[in-house]
């Protein structure tokens, strides 16, 4: 796998990975604000309830007061009876006294006396219900008080502290507080009651109020099969029992046999109630206090929740970035750096020199690829170092076989030209003695042939040197006028000399508008000139030579030397050879024509090192012509060297 | 009146071919076969000579360095005696370089009977 793409990879699984913790934290924050949501929505909804339950608690309350008031009918009734007796006994001691029986009269004055002490039994008693009903009133009122400030802190404990049913302890938390809180507004309901009672003596009233109670009696025993608390069920199921004797007794109520027991269950009856409103309110207060301390463990349950979450969150975080920039350190470190270092300690080995096998890099990833390429810089080195050395070696060889050459032809060229300058001599010098004309042709073709072989060795010299590039230039100001008269001297001279004077026509032009002077090496200039004209008569057996001056078609000024002739002509493929040393366009012609080849090559070389060109134009029977150009005033960085 | 040649001249050969030469024109002639003999030649004979041909290319001293000495030692008259290179070297044939060596002109290699001679009458007539 390539490096790019691994990194391409590390870097999408931290992507991801950051992705994902983002998307669980979203996830978590909206969960636990949902939480928050359903503790404040539930709060409205507890207190209906609450206050449902609590109503049902307090009917039986209310059906427990209006025993007091079916006790308080019976005793009146008795009264009432009594009294009516007591008028009619009275009626009959008046009418006995008139008639005078005194026996009789005394039996019912006593009867008298007990009636009289009945009523005022009854009547102390009739107070003494009074008195236990208020005080049954007030113990009621006292309990309620002692509920009400548990039942407001109840309600602000729900206000401060969020409950949720999905919170630990919460759904029987909500269930209790919902009974609790219902017993303030019956309370309230059974306080009017009683009021209400006080306020009536009538007996309709009663009657009425006596039958509505039975049926919110029904009503609670029915509700109290609902009660969970089975405690508490049973201790208000006591006093519902005796409320329900109690009314239904009341009617019958009247006797006074009935009293005592009336009496009682007024007593009865009272001090239960009070007990079962001790038992709600302290039960209450329980419940508060489990309450609150439920709901402060819900809320830090929740605080806790919210915490650990919170750290889990940092923690994954870090986690997460540890884990990312791990990967990307482990990839750069071991992937990259490591490699790229290898990379670079083989490159600088290579640099400095040191062609010692490279370090391989494993893969065929960018950096094992480039590292390949390294190797094979090293390589190609190693080949190039060993070729280079190869080339100094060959040309220092040929730079010191040139200059072995160079003094070779240096030494012969003195050694060999000594004794011909010494054979030529004495040739002429025999010559012009007064000898038999046998012996002096002999002395003439001596010379001539000591002649040619001194011709031959200058070229040659030329030649060797103009390939060293030894000749030196000396310029000067030529003019043209006097280079034409050279080149007439020398074309009839070479007509003459090779007797064709009178086969080839010869002329020699100058345009008008030719540069009159030019600088250059006039010596040069004569050699190629002579060179040109000797070819040209050489290779015209008839017909013309001729020969312009012109200006040369050139960017810079310059002369145009144009040697033209008749003669057989160059094929185009052969242009190039026969300006190339020892070459003649066919071996054979050396044969017949004579000369030695090097004319052209050392006149173009010459012509060169003058700043122009030696050119060819020519087709094979048309003849050739060869054209000098010559640099009115030489370029400095001329290829020629300044003497 | 006939001149007298002084022929500097390390080749035997040559310097036969040059003196029959001499002899056939009709001038008297004296033979060095090195430089350093050419010095001492040219010194010795300085008020008989009238004219020195003076090969370039020799052992012991090249005909350059013959002609430098020359020059210094023999410093009357002014102008000195004639000296005349004889040589095949190409860089020579140029008179404004030979008379930069102190040389008063060029004959060049192979030195022909007629060349001899009108170099000569040349230094004759001056």
């Amino acid at each position: 796998m390539s490096i790019t793409n691994k990194l391409r990879l590390a870097v999408c699984g931290v992507a991801v990975l950051a992705i994902a913790t983002v998307i669980f934290s979203a996830y978590v924050i909206h969960s636990l604000g949902k939480d928050r949501q359903i503790l404040t929505e539930r709060q409205v909804p507890l207190f209906i309830e609450v206050d449902e339950l609590n109503r049902d608690t307090f009917e039986e309350l209310s059906l427990a007061a209006s025993l007091f008031v079916t006790g308080r009918t019976g005793a009146d009734n008795a009264l009432v009876e009594l009294t009516a007796i007591s008028d009619a006994f009275t009626d009959k001691l008046e009418g006995l006294d008139r008639f005078g029986d005194s026996e009789f009269t005394g039996e019912l004055l006593v009867r008298q006396e007990n009636i009289q002490r009945q009523i005022q039994r009854l009547q102390t008693l009739s107070s003494n219900i009074d008195g236990a009903r208020d005080a049954a009133v007030a113990a009621l009122a006292r309990a309620i008080d002692g509920i009400m400030p548990a039942q407001e802190f109840l309600l602000r404990d729900i206000e401060n502290f969020s409950i949720a049913p999905e919170t630990p302890g919460g759904a029987p938390a909500i269930a209790r507080l919902r009974r609790l809180v219902s017993v303030d507004s019956d309370v309230r309901a059974i306080i009017e009651a009683l009021d209400e009672l006080r306020q009536t003596s009538e007996k309709g009233r009663v009657e009425q109020i006596k039958y509505l109670m039975l049926v919110r009696l029904r009503d609670i025993t029915f509700a109290l099969t609902r009660l969970e608390d089975r405690e508490l069920r049973s201790a208000l199921a006591r006093p519902v029992t005796s409320l329900r004797r109690g009314i239904l007794d009341g009617t019958t109520l009247g006797a006074k046999e009935e009293e005592a027991g009336l009496n009682q269950l007024f007593l009865d009856t009272t001090s239960n109630l009070v007990e079962a409103l001790n038992e709600q309110r302290s039960a209450t207060v329980d419940l508060v206090n489990t309450q609150r301390l439920e709901i402060a463990e819900s809320s830090r349950v929740l605080n806790v929740r919210t915490q650990l979450f919170n750290t889990v969150l940092v923690l994954l975080a870090i986690v997460a970035t540890l884990l990312s920039v791990s990967i990307l350190y482990f990839i750069i470190e071991r992937q990259v750096a490591k490699r790229l270092a290898i990379v670079d300690s083989n490159l600088r080995n290579i640099t400095a020199g040191n062609l010692a096998p490279s370090r391989d890099i494993a893969g065929s990833d960018e950096i094992a690829r480039i590292n390949h390429a390294v190797d094979s810089l090293r390589l190609n080195t190693l080949v190039r170092e060993r070729l280079e050395k190869e080339l100094r070696d060959k040309t220092a060889l040929a730079e010191a076989s040139a200059a072995a050459k160079s003094n070779f032809l240096s030494m012969m060229s003195h050694e060999v030209r000594t004794p011909l300058n010494a054979i030529m001599g004495l040739f002429e010098l025999i010559e012009g003695a007064d000898i038999p004309e046998r012996q002096k042709r002999r002395a003439v073709n001596g010379r001539l042939a000591a002649e040619g072989l001194f011709e031959l060795l200058s070229k040659v010299l030329d030649a060797a040197r103009l390939e060293e590039e030894q000749v030196p230039i000396d310029r000067s100001q030529v003019e043209t006028g006097e280079l034409q008269d050279f080149l007439s001297g020398t074309l009839e001279g070479a007509l003459a000399k090779h007797s064709k004077t009178d086969t080839v026509t010869a002329s020699v032009e100058m345009a008008p508008d030719t540069p009159r002077t030019v600088l250059t090496d006039y010596a040069r200039v004569k050699q190629i000139s002579v060179n040109l004209i000797d070819n040209a008569v050489r290779f015209t057996d008839s017909g013309a030579i001729k020969i312009s001056l012109a200006p040369g078609v050139t960017p810079q000024p310059s002369l145009a030397l144009t040697v033209r002739d008749s003669g057989m002509g160059i094929p185009s493929d052969q242009f190039k050879r026969i300006f190339e040393s020892f070459q003649q366009v066919d071996g054979t012609i050396t044969r017949r024509q004579g000369g030695s080849g090097l004319g052209l090559a050392i006149s173009k070389n010459l012509a060169i090192l003058l700043g122009g060109d030696l050119l060819v134009k020519s087709a094979v029977g048309e003849g050739s012509e060869f054209t000098l150009i010559l640099p009115v005033k030489p370029v400095s960085n001329t290829k020629g060297m300044q003497s | 009146m006939s001149l007298s040649v002084l022929v500097v001249e390390d080749d035997a050969q040559s310097r036969f071919m040059v003196t029959e030469m001499l002899d056939e024109l009709g001038y008297e002639f004296h033979e060095a076969c090195n430089g350093a003999e050419g010095i001492e030649r040219s010194l010795d004979l300085s008020d008989k000579i009238d004219l020195i041909l003076m090969d370039i290319h020799m052992p012991l001293k090249s005909g350059d360095e013959a002609v430098s000495e020359i020059r210094t030692s023999l410093q009357d008259p002014p102008k000195g005696i004639p000296i005349i290179a004889v040589t095949a070297d190409t860089a020579w044939h140029n008179r404004d370089y030979v008379q930069s060596r102190g040389f008063d002109g060029v004959l060049s290699k192979p030195v022909s009977l007629s060349r001899l001679r009108s170099t000569l009458e040349a230094v004759r007539a001056a």
